[in-house]
């Protein structure tokens, strides 16, 4: 323990200093083994293995140079494919999520008898895992599930027919639904071009639902800071529930905004669980994502595993998240410093 | 912000005071329709999978579907509770589980009874002492290999990689002693008991296991169980340890590997996924509960975390018993981990959570259907059992049944888990 300032001079003639600091060493003894060896060492093999043709049954690796990245970044390949895909996923549910996150943080904290319990309900679907969710969201898309029996009822009430969807198996774009229904289309050639996937959006919305509850805790915790007098004296001066919202609880808020944000960005752009569960990247791989696809070539789901070209197409997305997430961060601070 | 000069102007309202009074009852029933609404519409489809498991095989996938069941068939309950799937108990999962929780139950009894209190550097000496604790620890490896070998076989690589992380932890826990200056005599009563204690324990779990059968639901429930309450419990011991060393000690490196730390807390999951698995490979851990527990016995969110909270902590209390001559282990065991109680709560209910919930590597290095945990077997059984959605449906709600309960009786510390993830970025 610092009692004072210990003596920093003659490390191993000092027995209390000495004892203090191989106290310390057995003390973060386990994990710096773990580290060494489930992160520098993985880290540096998954560097290593991306130069090489690789897999668990060819030893040793063969060198191929930066091939496995070029062809990651082939314009026609599937991993930039997976990226237009996940980009799509993370520009819609990212936003969406934090603006409901932080109206339902909002609601809650309204000073009502038993918000409290409201709270816990809220929060309670977050603490399933996403592989529950997602099974009972698979039976809810189902054809004959309940969503299309609501979409059924509703569209009866203003007297329309409701055409059952397959909502797990549709990969028509979100663009090129718009055109057929303006009398147009999009051809197939230009795929980047169509939008979306429903299939894909079925499962956005089935994450923003799972997420947003977590996040509504972070805004609420955020919220509960921020000094009731700040709110008092607005009201003072005459400003209703809208503007104390954008001119005090937002500003307040920044920096949980920001980091809800980041940390979206992180966990979106490495969805697995529920296109694993649910799509395996289909249909037309409108839901191929860049984890999936990762760990699909990694094990070997269409033909032989190949771990090297799994582990390039990590780099590249590990160096895209960074970039993103710092990029981000850039831009909203920036914004905060007129404040 | 205008300057307030009256403090307690809150009366002053420019409305008359019925109106005022009228709109705050109405606005606050539109919070309540918005609370109940939306509460609601998040719990629907947890109502409507709880009444699906109660219907027949095709009533659930009727059109158009019902609310309640035509009859409740209750018993697609036990229905899903006997299913098999194939597959027999294999020695090598069960004895790993017990492997595990032995060496678990081991370090902690080892650690809990190795120091006596009062009497220090009495008894046996330590130049006689510590090599013979050292040699203790090196055997008991060798006897989990032996252990091995003896139960099913194992590979030679399983046995070498098995020994050697038994043994490590063995020679830290004895290191972590060694520097209370003990009671040498006690030390080695300790780790005598601890091993019969670790022993009886590997056993009693590998027998479960086996008990509980190969692919039948009970031991997914089994495996998931043990697994998430191993892994929270033997992170909760290092994080903690660990984050008392950066939070009050003082050691050569401190701020570098600390720093070290919080930036690898930046490397994308992605990155580590295909080369762990190589290495969790070419170790013979997969299907096995090493791959799940071994890498992760300590946890970088979990250190900073605790970091962070003991960083906020007075030390007056710990000063104290430094005066009285305990050492950092003493203080660690009998003043900073009570004091640290409600943290170490929420990052335990955190670690049991994320793993009970985890899919990806359970998916990866887990494969037998005697070693799947929930997630892998719902979704492996799903795809078997195609039209039994009500089967899949009782699968879901079991599984969601656990973290539920606990988060109803823990909801607290939940919501400060999540805010404490608040300082993470």
């Amino acid at each position: 323990m610092a009692t004072g300032t210990p003596p920093r001079r003659g490390f191993f003639n000092n027995p209390r200093v000495r004892d203090e600091a191989l106290t310390a060493y057995l003390f973060i003894s386990p994990y710096l083994l773990v580290t060494l060896v489930f992160t520098v060492g993985v880290v540096l093999f998954a560097i290593y293995i991306s130069f090489n043709q690789f897999n668990l049954y060819t030893w040793p690796p063969e060198w191929v140079g930066l091939d496995n990245y070029v062809k990651a970044l082939a314009l026609k390949g599937q991993f930039i494919h997976s990226l237009v895909n996940v980009i799509w996923y993370v520009i819609i549910v990212v936003p969406t999520q934090t603006a409901l996150a932080l109206a339902l943080a909002t609601l809650i904290n309204v000073k009502v008898r038993g918000s409290q319990i409201f709270r816990t309900v809220f929060y309670a679907p977050s603490v399933t895992s996403s592989v529950v969710i997602t099974m009972i969201f698979w039976w809810l898309y189902l054809k004959t599930g309940y969503l299309n029996f609501f979409l059924t009822q509703l569209w009866s009430v203003f007297g329309a027919h409701w055409q059952a969807v397959e909502w797990l198996n549709a990969p028509k774009g979100l663009f090129q639904l718009i055109a057929i229904a303006l009398g147009g289309n999009i051809p197939s050639s230009l795929s980047y071009l169509r939008g979306p996937s429903v299939t894909w959006m079925a499962i956005m919305f089935q994450n923003i639902f799972t997420t947003a509850p977590t996040f509504m805790i972070m805004f609420l915790a955020a919220l509960q800071e921020v000094p009731p007098s700040l709110y008092e004296a607005a009201a003072i001066d005459g400003a209703n529930n809208w503007q104390q919202f954008w001119k005090i609880s937002v500003p307040m808020l920044r920096p949980v905004i920001l980091l809800v944000i980041v940390l979206g960005t992180i966990g979106t752009w490495q969805v697995f669980d529920q296109v694993k569960i649910l799509t395996s990247g289909g249909p037309l791989d409108t839901t191929l994502v860049p984890v999936y696809l990762i760990y699909s070539e990694a094990i070997g789901t269409n033909g032989p595993p190949t771990m090297g070209y799994a582990s390039a197409m990590a780099f590249l997305l590990a160096v895209i998240i960074f970039i993103f997430t710092f990029v981000q961060r850039r831009v909203i601070e920036r914004g905060t410093e007129q404040y | 912000m205008a300057t307030v000069t009256q403090p307690l102007a809150r009366p002053l309202s420019p409305r008359s005071s019925t109106t005022a009074l009228a709109s705050r009852r109405l606005g606050r029933l539109l919070v309540y329709v918005l609370l109940i609404t939306i509460g609601v519409i998040l719990f629907t489809p947890f109502i409507l999978a709880f009444l699906g498991t109660f219907k027949t095989d095709a009533e659930i996938i009727v059109w158009p579907p019902s609310f309640f069941p035509a009859r409740w068939r209750v018993e697609n309950w036990p229905r899903l509770w006997n299913t098999d799937v194939g597959g027999l108990p294999r020695a090598e999962g069960a004895t790993s589980l017990g492997l595990s929780t032995g060496l678990f139950a081991f370090l902690g009894v080892f650690l809990l009874t190795g120091l006596s209190g009062e009497q220090k550097g009495k008894g046996l000496p330590r130049a006689v002492g510590l090599p013979i604790s050292l040699l203790l620890a090196v055997l008991i490896g060798w006897a989990s290999t032996y252990y091995l070998e003896m139960r099913f076989g194992a590979s030679e690589v399983l046995k070498w990689t098995t020994g050697i992380s038994v043994t490590l932890f063995a020679l830290i826990a004895v290191g972590i002693l060694s520097m209370s200056r003990p009671d040498w005599g006690r030390v080695l009563l300790a780790m005598v008991g601890a091993l019969v204690v670790g022993l009886v324990v590997t056993f009693v779990f590998e027998q479960l296991a086996i008990q509980a059968g190969g692919g039948r639901f009970l031991r997914w429930l089994f495996n998931t169980a043990l697994l998430s309450v191993i892994r929270a419990f033997v992170m909760l011991i290092f994080c903690s340890m660990a984050a008392y060393a950066f939070a009050r000690l003082s050691f050569p490196g401190k701020n570098l590997i600390f720093n070290f730390m919080l930036a690898s807390m930046m490397i994308p999951g992605a990155v580590t996924l295909i080369p762990t698995y190589v290495l969790i490979a070419k170790l013979g851990w997969v299907n096995t509960a090493y791959a799940l527990i071994f890498p992760s016995v300590v946890n970088t969110f979990g250190i900073f975390m605790l970091t962070q909270f003991l960083k906020a902590v007075p030390r007056e209390l710990e000063e104290a018993a430094f005066i009285d001559g305990a050492s950092y282990f003493q203080i660690y065991k009998d003043v900073v981990l009570p004091l640290a109680r409600p943290a170490l709560l929420t990052l335990f209910i955190l670690q049991f959570q994320g793993m009970w919930n985890d899919f990806l590597a359970p998916l990866l290095y887990l494969n037998t259907p005697d070693m799947w945990v929930m997630n892998v077997a719902l979704s492996v059984f799903q795809q078997q059992y195609k039209a039994q959605w009500n089967l899949t449906l009782v699968g879901a709600m079991i599984n969601a049944v656990v973290p539920l309960t606990m988060f109803f009786f823990f909801s607290r510390y939940y919501i400060e888990g999540v805010s404490y993830a608040g300082v993470k970025g």
